[in-house]
């Protein structure tokens, strides 16, 4: 079964997310922030997509990125996230996030887009 | 007070309610209402403060809201999400993810409008008067609104605009028409 990992600071977010994901059907692993995420992204073979917040403690969600992207590793990640700004999203597309979604996160406008990624 | 930045803030913090509470609770149960700052200050409440800057204003959105078992318990009841483990710092964790949402959808609303702002991210204030503080630091405007739940307050908003010394006469924040063609958040953009 396809795996997703989101990454998130908030509790709230990583409850509601995972939730959702779980209820159509996808594998769902959390991480607390960038370090965490990226760790998990490393270890686990069975990740098919990272849908990760930007402003989180420790390492934020686009500096993780682009360690994933120096990893040489191409899993998808899409950014959830209430940072709207063109110079952030042209940071997120310059490291290589396939996706943006501006929260708050609304499920039913992004399963498909989901699906698609991790089919 | 002038009335088209007095408007245009109505405007923001009103949308920004609409659309993080349409995302988060059942809707029917929810309505949201203007108030008088003095509702605000008749009760006893914490904040969470997020902030917007550029170079000509600085924005303050407070969410006040009280942690009585009988308003976490109303707040779980109208919420889309599961509650998982402790109630009460998850209400906290709920509480700061929302004004997050909340600012961020002003910011994008203010970024619809040409204007080119950046936010912080939210603190919780250990005071309790919050808005006697910001009356001492002279907002150029300010609104307040109200979130109710079957006629119950559940949580109140308020908005205060700090115009930077030099653009008084000429910052007009001209936000009703920005907000209506301002995009639905979350939608997945591909890249």
């Amino acid at each position: 079964m396809a795996k997703v990992l989101v990454v998130d600071d908030s509790s709230t977010v990583r409850n509601e997310v995972s939730s959702f994901l779980a209820s159509n059907g996808i594998d769902v692993d959390t991480a607390v922030d960038g370090v965490d995420g990226l760790a998990k992204i490393q270890r686990d073979p069975n990740l098919k997509l990272v849908i990760c917040d930007v402003n989180m403690p420790n390492m934020d969600g686009l500096t993780m990125v682009e360690k994933v992207k120096a990893l040489g590793k191409t899993i998808p990640i899409i950014m959830l996230t209430t940072e709207s700004n063109p110079s952030m999203k042209q940071r997120g597309k310059d490291a290589g996030v396939k996706g943006w979604i501006v929260k708050p996160f609304n499920g039913s406008a992004a399963i498909e887009g989901i699906k698609k990624l991790i089919s | 007070m002038d009335p088209i930045n007095h408007r245009s803030l109505i405007t923001i913090l009103r949308q920004s309610f609409d659309e993080t509470l349409a995302a988060i609770t059942t809707q029917e149960k929810a309505s949201i209402n203007v108030v008088e700052r003095t509702t605000i200050e008749a009760q006893e409440f914490k904040t969470v403060i997020c902030s917007i800057a550029s170079s000509t204003f600085k924005m303050n959105m407070l969410l006040h809201y009280s942690n009585s078992d009988a308003v976490i318990d109303s707040f779980f009841d109208t919420i889309k999400s599961d509650i998982r483990g402790d109630k009460k710092n998850q209400y906290q964790d709920y509480i700061s993810e929302l004004v997050n949402n909340l600012c961020g959808t002003a910011n994008r609303i203010l970024g619809y409008a040409g204007f080119s702002s950046g936010m912080s991210t939210p603190a919780t204030l250990n005071i309790s008067n919050s808005t006697k503080h910001m009356e001492v630091i002279a907002p150029d405007s300010e609104v307040h609104i109200g979130c109710f739940l079957e006629g119950e307050p559940l949580f109140f908003g308020s908005l205060y605009l700090f115009i930077n010394k030099g653009f008084e006469s000429s910052l007009i924040l001209k936000i009703p028409e920005a907000a209506a063609e301002c995009e639905a958040s979350g939608e997945l953009e591909f890249f």
